[in-house]
Parts: structure tokens; C-alpha cells; sequence
């Protein structure tokens, strides 16, 4: 099951998920997002606005590649994967 | 009495306490992060917060223990298929077609309170221009739909074709974009079912009826923007308010000048003296028993956004705007840059206080006779609003409590002008005994402290009295105060 790696700065707002291994259930990216939500309620809103598309200056890999489906996170996530939530920079 | 002071900076919710006589800095609540816009629910002490976390979205915050913790409250999200205009595409002589946008929340742009006979009442208002209501303290929130489907932005955009939004412009979203949005909800303190909504760039709606149905009251205003400035729509009120005690007198610093209604906003009329520097800027208060009495604190212009001719100063009106009086005392009167934002400045009983995006804090216990400085290295200060301990450290589950207002106008029943004049009175005589300090003026860096409080009083009288020009001119020829310490 796909393992999911989160950026330190959440866990200020979900201080139950430091230091914990997280895996989840999932196929795609939105699926990665729907579990964290069930771990911890209110997760997805931090990830994603209320139409469920990552939030600007939100990052999303699966391995190494950066998500293509920001809109939707339809992007296929394998069993092995690694899921990194970071948070985007967008400046210098 | 207000005892607590709460700012909504760049960097945090910062707590000014009243503490033994003296204002002082008592926590910073969400460190680091942008606040849009704190304040103190008076009925049962919840604070309110509202976050802009650049990477994470808006979210909205409550302190049920006076600001030790927080806790996330229930979350404003737009509802499916809550859409809207943004802007028209289409060239040439081809009808323009409206390019429709899915609603997504840009900002939390300020938070109000139902009456006292509806606990649980909150609003909030968005960008793109959504009025969220929760009847549950904050827990659920709903979206104004007849507000969202006005006629004015289009109508309800789900049904049939398209009307004309002539709603445009507007704030700053978290992720840069730009949406008409409401940065004012006033509730009427003598019939909480009249609501008062400020919209930039729209104008000013009302509903009396508890937010069913909404009309425009935008008479007599004027948009020099526009190629008819007396459009029905397209107005830019940068801030509504209105007496807390007398509801009819409402006042609004516009894009375009101060005008103000005794009629409840019906038609307004403009109050603007531009050659006493009275025209631009974003925030009015307005005196809770008094409609006719009320402070701004002018800038330049739309171009420029900064204090007028490097002096900052407040302008106060007893006469419904007839004339101004300058309150400089206490006051940066050189190389000053401060932009004083529609939410940063407010007024409980006799003491103001407001807050600049140069991170400068000055409040005065005197209805703004004379001020003293909180702080010169704060962060940007998005909101200044008043508060009460005693309510901040209230249980929820207690008792309602009466709005702070009316606690500060019951001090402000006992005569504040007298009150005002006793206080002159005595710091005049303290001043007469103190020495000299030509080397530090109202300007300078500690203006809280004695010395700069006897070099400034004779400068802020006489430049109450004459055009902004000369007073900038004399306080120019005076000896130099010292470059404020950053």
C-alpha cells in the first residue's frame, strides 16, 4: 500500500500524524487525499480547495514526478508507491 | 471599559491588554501567520481569527479561552455549482460572453456578529463577494444564496441565460487573483434582520428581512471611475459603519471620497473636503451614540496610498462631516508612510485605536485628542478591533453578554467631551510645569512618553485649524525631529 510523506508544516495542524508511518489505501491521488482526510478530518480541505483541486502553492509527487492532474488528482498511484504532500515555492 | 485590543497582522493575532493603566503587548496568537481579520465576539467572548495560510488556504479560527488555544472552527467552503462572473470575453462588435468561474474561497475579509437575540449568529465576508452565515457559532456555514444570485452580478447563473454582473475588481486573493468581494457586514443593533453588506467593487446592499432579499443603496454616491459616476452599481465603499445607537446614521470611506446617510443609507450624500486632506483612505468609525460624529484616518490619494505630505493624522467630524478637525498629537508628522487599512482602526467608548501597514500602533484614550504609540516594529496590520477581557475569558456556554458597544457608550453617556476637556485641561498643566524638548516632536520615536508629549501639543492644535498644505509647510520649518527608529 502506497506510503505518504507529508510536509513538516502540517503536522503544526495534525500534530497526531508526527512521527507516524503513514499508509493508506489508494489508487489514484485523490484517493491518497480521501484517506488522509478519514486519518485526519479537515486534511483535505489544507490540501485541496472546496472543488477537490490541489491548492496553488501545494505540491503533490508520486515518487519523484510531480502530480499532472491538479484539477482532479487522477493520476494512477501503484501499491509501491511513495506519495510526497509538500508545500510548493513559489518565490525566490 | 475596553481593556483588550486585538490586531490581525501579517504575522500573527497580537494581543494588546489594558494592564495596570498602561497598553501592553500580551501574546501572539498563530505566530507567523497572516491574520486577515481578528475580533472578539462580545456575546459569549468566542475570539475569532481569520487565517491566510499562503500554502494551506484561508481557514477560520476560535479561542474559547481568551487566546491560550485555538482550534479550527467549521470551515467556509463554496457550495457545488456556486459560481460566478469574472469579467466578459469576445471581440469586436460580437455580444461578449461572460467567462463563469467555479468559486473557490480567495479570503475571509472580515467577520461580524449577529444581535443579541441571535446567538450563534455569525457572518462572514469573501472573496469572490460571498456573505457566509453560520447560526451555530461558528461551526456550519451557509452561503447567502439570494446575495449570491443578486441581480446585480448576473442573477442566478444556473438558471437560463446570463444577466450583467456589474460587480468587478475587488481584493487580493491569498493566491494573488483579484474578485469583487464584501469587506463590510453591519448588523443593526435595533433590528438584527436589517443587514448592511459593503462590496468591492459593487456598492452597498441592504436587506431587511434578515438577508432574503437584498436592494442596492447606493444614492448619491459617486464613482469617478466609471464613465457615469452616478451608476447604480460599481461603487467602491472601502468601509461601512454605522451608530451603534442610531442605526439610520451611516457612514462610508469610499474609493471616491466620505459620504454619509441619517436616512439608513437610502441616498448619501458626499462629506468630502479634499483641501483639509479629507477624501482618501479606507476606514470609518463612527461614534456609538452620536451618528454625526466620526473619525478617518486620510491618505493621500488612490495613487499614492500614503499619509499626506508625510504626516499622519486622524480627521474627526462632529457635525456629520460639515467640518474636520485634525488629531495630530501624539502623531508621526514627518516621514510617515502609514496606510491605515479598512479594518485597522476602531473605536470603543473614548478610546481609538489603529493600526498601519508600516507596522505602527497608536491608540488614545482621549477620543483621539491625543495618542501614543503601541508599537513601531509590528507586523502589517490588517485589523484593530476592541475588546473586553472579561468577555474574551467568558465560557461559551455562559450567558449572553450585552455587545461591548453598548458597555462603551454607557461610558460614553457620562459626557466624553467633558470628560475630553477635563483630561486637556490637566495634561496642559502637567505640560506648563515640564521643561522643553525642542529635540523631539510629535514625530518622534517615543511619543508615549513626557518629553515628546510637551513638544507636540502647540503643532497639532494650530494644524487642526489650517489646510493640510500649511501645515505641513510650518511643521517644515520647525527644528528636525529625529528619524523614527525602525
Amino acid at each position: 500500500m502506497p506510503k505518504v510523506e507529508l510536509a513538516r508544516h502540517l503536522f503544526a495542524f495534525f500534530p497526531h500524524l508526527e512521527g507516524k508511518e503513514i499508509i493508506v489505501q489508494a489508487e489514484t491521488a485523490a484517493g491518497i487525499v480521501m484517506e488522509m482526510e478519514k486519518l485526519a478530518p479537515g486534511f483535505a480541505f489544507y490540501i485541496c480547495d472546496e472543488r477537490g483541486s490541489l491548492r496553488t502553492h501545494v505540491n503533490m509527487f508520486i515518487e519523484e514526478n510531480m502530480v499532472s492532474d491538479r484539477k482532479k488528482l487522477s493520476d494512477h498511484v501503484k501499491p509501491d508507491s511513495k506519495v510526497y504532500i509538500l508545500q510548493a515555492l513559489s518565490g525566490g | 471599559m475596553s481593556d483588550r485590543i486585538i490586531l490581525g497582522t501579517r504575522k500573527g493575532a497580537i494581543f494588546v491588554d489594558r494592564v495596570s493603566g498602561r497598553w501592553k503587548i500580551t501574546n501572539v496568537a498563530h505566530a507567523g501567520t497572516p491574520i486577515s481579520y481578528a475580533a472578539c465576539d462580545a456575546r459569549d467572548g468566542t475570539i475569532w481569527a481569520a487565517l491566510d495560510h499562503g500554502h494551506w488556504g484561508c481557514k477560520l479560527s476560535r479561542s474559547r479561552d481568551g487566546g491560550r488555544t485555538w482550534q479550527d472552527a467549521g470551515q467556509i467552503k463554496y457550495p457545488d455549482g456556486a459560481r460566478y462572473i469574472d469579467g466578459y470575453e469576445g471581440q469586436g462588435d460580437a455580444p461578449k460572453a461572460p467567462k463563469i468561474k467555479d468559486a473557490t474561497l480567495g479570503k475571509i475579509w472580515c467577520l461580524a456578529f449577529g444581535g443579541a437575540d441571535q446567538p450563534g449568529r455569525i457572518y462572514a465576508g469573501t472573496i469572490p463577494g460571498g456573505l457566509f452565515v453560520s447560526n451555530d457559532g461558528g461551526d456550519s456555514w451557509k452561503l447567502n444564496m439570494p446575495l449570491w444570485n443578486h441581480e446585480s452580478r448576473g442573477g442566478d447563473l444556473s438558471r437560463g441565460t446570463p444577466g450583467q454582473s456589474h460587480w468587478f475588481g475587488g481584493g487580493a486573493t491569498v493566491d494573488g487573483d483579484s474578485a469583487p468581494g464584501i469587506h463590510s457586514v453591519v448588523v443593526d443593533p435595533r433590528n438584527s434582520k436589517r443587514i448592511l453588506v459593503g462590496v468591492s467593487c459593487a456598492g452597498v446592499l441592504e436587506s431587511t428581512d434578515d438577508g432574503r432579499t437584498w436592494v442596492g443603496r447606493n444614492k448619491g454616491l459617486k464613482a469617478t471611475f466609471l464613465p457615469n459616476p452616478d451608476a447604480e452599481w460599481g461603487h467602491d465603499p472601502h468601509h461601512v459603519n454605522l451608530c451603534a445607537g442610531n442605526p439610520d446614521h451611516v457612514w462610508q470611506q469610499n474609493h471616491c471620497g466620505v459620504f454619509y446617510s441619517s436616512d439608513g443609507s437610502k441616498t448619501w450624500r458626499e462629506v468630502s473636503k479634499p483641501d483639509t486632506g479629507v477624501h482618501f483612505g479606507f476606514p470609518v468609525a463612527v461614534d456609538e451614540n452620536d451618528g454625526r460624529q466620526a473619525w478617518l484616518v486620510p491618505g493621500m490619494s488612490d495613487a499614492v496610498r500614503m499619509t499626506i505630505e508625510g504626516a499622519l493624522f486622524v480627521a474627526h467630524t462632529r457635525d456629520g462631516g460639515q467640518s474636520w478637525q485634525h488629531q495630530r498629537e501624539g502623531l508621526p508628522q514627518q516621514r510617515a508612510h502609514d496606510v491605515v487599512y479598512r479594518h485597522a482602526f476602531d473605536k470603543a467608548g473614548d478610546s481609538l485605536a489603529f493600526g498601519s501597514t508600516t507596522g505602527n500602533v497608536y491608540v488614545s484614550d482621549s477620543r483621539g485628542a491625543a495618542w501614543h504609540t503601541l508599537g513601531n516594529s509590528l507586523p502589517p496590520v490588517y485589523s484593530v478591533r476592541f475588546a473586553t477581557t472579561e468577555a474574551s475569558e467568558k465560557s461559551p456556554t455562559g450567558n449572553l453578554k450585552q455587545p461591548s458597544t453598548s458597555k462603551a457608550a454607557k461610558s460614553g453617556n457620562k459626557s466624553p467631551e467633558r470628560k475630553q476637556r477635563a483630561r486637556a485641561t490637566k495634561k496642559k498643566a502637567a505640560r506648563k510645569k515640564a521643561k522643553p524638548s525642542p529635540g523631539r516632536k510629535a514625530g518622534g520615536s517615543k511619543k508615549s512618553t513626557p518629553k515628546a508629549k510637551k513638544a507636540a501639543p502647540k503643532n497639532a492644535k494650530n494644524a487642526a485649524k489650517r489646510p493640510v498644505k500649511r501645515a505641513a509647510k510650518k511643521s517644515a520649518k520647525k527644528p528636525k525631529a529625529k528619524p523614527r527608529k525602525r
